[in-house]
């Protein structure tokens, strides 16, 4: 389980994140928001990539920024950061065997991984440098980094953005068979429709304040809750 | 305000190191060696892509500008980008050329000359890189061209006589010559071509580059961000010249001057350019990754100068039986050798983290403690171990309590 107690973080020009509190359970949470609404914000609070100016993180109950606790939290911790992360002169094997040496030691870990790989047809340019990668092709792969030691929590920014239609489905087959598992899974995304039959609650987040939170079965679409949280009513395109 | 003291004690330090030079009874490296290594270490810059931000291609291949500014732009960008290297190589070279040089007008000229073949060498390699145009033979047919001017400049007797007037003076004309006459006349058509080349995927490039698969990933990874970079040409293709000027000075002969103190100090410019390379291509090794994954500084410091150190030592075991070869083996400078490839290493890599946020400060201070080492190794031997010792500890606790808070706002 990750909570999130009243946690804030203001940058220089004024925006952030501020008294955020919930806690994610096993299952698949969607995560809405407007650009610059403080979905990025919020996820590399929970991944250690920011540090907050106040409140506590909670990862398994112990507080991510403890120092003895970081490194095991983060074994334990799978991301998929919005922006490309991995080596651009190695291929993607290279950078997932990297990965794997530093996330477990163990330079064959991501093998663990080769039907999921096959599935999302990564295996056909996985040996190709990453710099030459369309988005798609370095989403798929960076999202099988994010796998790499079974983490039980995955916190994913935006991972549908740049995929094809049937990597799309790939994708969202894998996350269910994920929550079968009971992997705790935090996923953002700008399109509602998305987490239509794939989210277990969702979250919605507008101007850096948690602005509504609900859990399936929903009552409305996704996104007449998100347009209602956010102060929009459905108008005629909308509805 | 704290830039004062920093900048008090580096201009302190460097006056001490200039000043320790000028007092040594003989100076080992010659300046036509460190001129060499200069030349040597901006040549690569011909044969590889010019060192240019890809987005600043991108955004000239896009503006509908006149080619020939817009080249003459992106060739003032790349002197640009080399300056501050070569600045600080300069310095470094500046005592040797002060120690050689019967005047100071002459010592001048010198250096003059060294920092023009910076502007010359950097406006032609644009040049070389639009015209050729992503092909490769023409490249390799224009820059023995550039090469011969360069080696002429440095090799022959009335360049080395006549100090760095003559030198500056070509210099300055071929520079010229290639802003007023030549880049104007190049065809818009392959500037443009120059220009899109580089807003796409260069995969003849990653096929050399499978050259290094044999090598762990680890090492590839090392190859890759600290070695095959515009950033670390230099110091790297530099640390190489001086190496094999090292290898010939103790196969060919010592020809008069003191073997031992030369290998030492000659030794630890090898280590001290490659080792630079930490520092000049740090940003090049991403932290995002290393931050992503439960590695702690000992454990990523591991990962990333094994490799490192297995070559620098590698180059100090053949050294070592280079010594042995001329009778000349003794524990205290081997083992000195060693520590360099150990020692500066670490030093690099702990300071340019602590400095994540400039790497020219770091560069500075690194140079200034790591030439006080080797100020120290040659006249106080035994007081250089516990100086490395004293300093690496510190360096690296600050860089592992630096690594630990670092956050995403750190790398932007």
């Amino acid at each position: 389980m990750i909570e999130l107690h009243a946690v804030g973080k203001r940058y220089a020009s004024g925006d952030g994140v501020f008294d955020l509190t919930f806690a994610l359970d096993a299952g698949i949470t969607g995560f809405l928001g407007r650009n610059g609404s403080g979905k990025t914000t919020t996820m590399r609070i929970i991944t250690g990539l920011l540090r907050p100016d106040r409140g506590q993180v909670l990862i398994d109950q112990r507080d991510l920024w403890r120092f003895d606790h970081v490194f095991s939290l983060k074994k334990n911790l799978g991301y998929l950061p919005n922006e490309d992360y991995f080596f651009e002169r190695l291929s993607g094997r290279q950078n997932l065997e990297y990965l794997s040496v530093m996330k477990t030691e163990r330079r064959d870990a991501y093998t663990a991984l080769d039907d999921l790989m096959r599935r999302l047809e990564v295996d056909t340019f996985i040996d190709e440098p990453f710099g030459a990668y369309s988005t798609g092709m370095k989403k798929k792969v960076q999202f099988i980094g994010a796998l790499v030691g079974d983490p039980a929590h995955l916190v994913l920014d935006e991972p549908h953005s740049g995929l094809d239609v049937l990597a799309g489905v790939v994708l969202k087959e894998i996350l269910l068979e994920l929550r079968g598992k009971g992997t705790t899974i935090f996923v953002s995304g700008h399109v509602p429709e998305v987490f239509d039959t794939l989210a277990d609650r969702l979250l919605i987040i507008d101007r850096g304040r948690i602005a509504a939170q609900h859990d399936a079965p929903f009552s409305e679409r996704p996104v007449d809750l998100y347009l209602r949280a956010i102060g929009q009513p459905p108008g005629p395109v909308r509805a | 305000m704290a830039y004062i003291p920093i900048a008090t004690l580096i201009g302190f330090a460097y006056w001490r190191y200039f000043a320790a030079i000028q007092q040594l009874p003989e100076v080992p490296l010659s300046l036509r060696a460190a001129r060499l290594g200069v030349l040597a270490g901006l040549a690569p810059v011909l044969f590889l892509r010019a060192p240019v931000a890809r987005g600043a291609l991108t955004f000239y291949a896009l503006a509908a500008g006149n080619p020939a500014a817009s080249l003459q732009i992106v060739t003032l960008r790349s002197i640009g980008s080399r300056v501050p290297y070569a600045l600080l190589l300069m310095l470094g070279v500046a005592p040797f050329v002060a120690r050689l040089s019967t005047s100071v007008e002459q010592a001048l000229f010198h250096l003059i000359g060294d920092v023009t073949y910076v502007f010359v060498f950097c406006s032609v390699a644009v040049l070389i890189d639009a015209i050729g145009a992503g092909r490769l033979p023409r490249r390799i047919l224009l820059a023995p061209c550039v090469l011969a001017l360069a080696g002429v400049q440095t090799l022959l007797p009335p360049f080395r006589q006549l100090a760095g007037i003559v030198t500056v003076a070509v210099n300055v004309v071929v520079f010229l010559v290639c802003w007023t006459l030549v880049i104007p006349r190049v065809d818009p058509t392959m500037i443009q071509q120059y220009f899109n080349r580089y807003t796409s995927h260069d995969r003849r490039t990653f096929r050399l580059r499978r050259m290094i698969d044999v090598f762990s990933v680890e090492t590839r990874v090392y190859l890759d961000c600290f070695v095959f970079t515009g950033r670390s040409a230099i110091p790297v293709v530099a640390a190489l010249a001086v190496y094999v000027y090292l290898v010939l000075f103790l196969v060919l002969g010592a020809n008069g001057a003191e073997p031992l103190a030369t290998v030492v100090v000659l030794g630890f410019g090898v280590a001290f350019l490659h080792s630079s390379v930490l520092i000049e291509s740090f940003g090049n090794f991403n932290l995002l990754f290393a931050k992503l994954q439960p590695v702690t500084f000992l454990r990523l410091t591991r990962l990333i100068l094994t490799p490192h150190c297995a070559a620098v030592g590698a180059s100090v075991a053949a050294l070592a039986a280079l010594l042995a070869l001329r009778g000349l083996l003794q524990p205290a400078p081997v083992l000195l050798l060693l520590s360099y490839a150990v020692v500066l290493p670490v030093l690099a890599w702990s300071i340019a983290m602590r400095f994540l946020h400039s790497r020219l400060l770091a560069g500075l201070y690194y140079a200034m403690l790591a030439l006080a080492g080797v100020v120290l190794a040659v006249t106080v031997p035994a007081v250089y171990a516990p100086y490395a010792a004293a300093v690496c500890a510190i360096a690296y606790r600050r860089g592992g309590r630096r690594f630990a808070g670092l956050t995403a706002e750190d790398w932007g």
